[in-house]
């Protein structure tokens, strides 16, 4: 695929590739078991689907992954650096409180002056809602041709002592390059939707100008079942995301294949945000969708929040799992609560 | 089967099924009691939210291997209850069979 690189508004707009990039330390189930003995590996495993997982070493940050991914997505497309007018970077883990990250990303990939560059902080909805934003830039005219960045490094705000959250998170980073369509492929519907009143149910209290860092909010918090955190870690009500997930995300999953008449049948391929294969088994089995077209990489991957999807959307393409003019569902949901569904033909 | 009509009996079964397959991933100082008085989510309960999804996620499956009618046990309107039909095995056996009895009949 190519794209146009005028400036001139345009109808529609396509994910034109993805690249991304995983840190090179791996933790296994195996090396959680070694480490926390009194942790029940085999349920974590059942429930999240992973069995290993990328973490970022103790300086590497979630800038550090993007460069590399959005290197890769150049070394494909000659000429493509000098075309970037629009830069978006989602994460929850920025090097500074300021500048943001898509400043520095500008000038570690040696970018022109002509770019439009900031970050949002979104978890695992942030590419979908990337999608939204980089389509608006896109058919107001403003840019042609956005990198949409979403990396992140969960674990560096996860306890090690947390074995509800350990198991599932993982650090990775993916660059998507979103541009006018050629053909039929392109973005064809996008919703976004937010329920701050569950803004508790996933969070890190501590670190913002409400709350700041202190000997008191790093002292430990123990659970009754064991795991532990402090107010500096990121903390998940598991109970209160599953609900949230099947009765909004299913609902909008709906509702924005009703409003463009398409059956789920005539979806090649569904990409969840990889939450977890507790959330992604039920919310199939929520829209009774076949599993030979929902796909998953968690086993080897892990969560990686924002990251997930272009991931996800990368290896079923390189697997064959989907291909150029497919019809695919790319849907995200997390903290906020929010959460957005994309259609889209590849 | 979805037709026909389904006994009590037979939900506290695939329940108490559900919670072997769990309790077989659990370290033998966490099993869950298959009792009907067990308390399984909440403040007192014996599984943290890992475990009541496990169960969760299990139970959906069995009932949709046994009966063939889709469930969904962790809902938004489940949660916002006073009283949680997921707080005890014997809620959480009545709210199934309410559900099923409303999707079967």
């Amino acid at each position: 695929m190519d794209a146009t690189s005028s400036k001139a508004p345009a109808a529609r707009v396509a994910i034109i590739d993805t690249a991304y990039y995983l840190p090179e330390t791996v933790v296994t189930n195996a090396d959680l078991a070694r480490e926390n003995p009194s942790w029940d590996i085999a349920r974590m495993e059942a429930q999240t689907g992973v069995a290993r997982r990328h973490v970022v070493g103790e300086r590497e940050t979630a800038l550090d992954l993007a460069v590399p991914a959005c290197r890769q997505l150049f070394s494909r497309h000659a000429g493509l650096a000098e075309k970037i007018d629009g830069l978006l970077f989602c994460t929850q883990s920025p090097d500074h409180v300021m500048p943001n990250n898509a400043c520095i990303l500008h000038k570690l990939l040696d970018l022109g002056p002509h770019v439009a560059a900031l970050d949002y902080n979104l978890g695992c909805s942030g590419y979908v809602y990337g999608l939204a934003l980089a389509r608006g830039l896109i058919v107001t005219g403003v840019a042609a041709n956005v990198l949409l960045v979403t990396s992140d490094t969960l674990s560096r705000h996860i306890h090690p002592r947390d074995g509800s959250m350990r198991g599932l998170f993982a650090d990775g980073a993916a660059v998507s390059w979103i541009a006018a369509a050629d053909g039929d492929a392109g973005i064809l519907d996008i919703e976004c939707a937010t329920h701050g009143r569950d803004y508790d149910a996933i969070m890190v209290p501590a670190g913002g100008m409400r709350l700041a860092r202190s000997a008191e909010t790093a002292s430990p918090i123990v659970d009754k079942h064991g795991n532990v955190r402090t107010r500096d870690n990121v903390y998940m009500e598991g109970m209160r995301v599953m609900a949230f997930v099947n009765s909004k995300v299913a609902q909008q999953v709906r509702g924005l294949l009703a409003r463009n008449g398409i059956e789920r049948g005539a979806v090649d391929l569904f990409l969840w945000h990889q939450a977890s294969k507790a959330a992604l088994d039920s919310l199939a089995r929520a829209l009774e969708i076949p599993g030979e077209r929902v796909f998953s990489n968690l086993r080897d991957v892990g969560n990686t929040t924002g990251a997930s999807i272009p991931i996800a959307l990368a290896d079923a393409l390189a697997q064959g799992r989907c291909r150029p003019g497919d019809l695919v569902v790319m849907s995200g949901f997390g903290i906020g609560l929010s959460w957005a569904t994309a259609l889209v033909r590849l | 089967m979805a037709t026909e009509t389904i006994e009590k009996q037979q939900i506290e079964s695939l329940v108490f099924a559900a919670l072997d397959t769990v309790n077989a991933r659990l370290a033998s100082e966490r099993q869950v009691p298959k009792r009907l008085d067990t308390l399984l989510y909440g403040d007192e309960g014996q599984l943290d939210s890992l475990g009541i999804i496990d169960l969760i996620a299990v139970l959906e499956q069995s009932v949709h291997d046994e009966f063939g009618i889709t469930v969904t046990l962790a809902t938004e309107e489940a949660l916002s209850q006073d009283a949680s039909p997921l707080r005890s095995v014997a809620t959480l056996v009545d709210h199934l069979y309410w559900l099923l009895g409303r999707q079967s009949g």
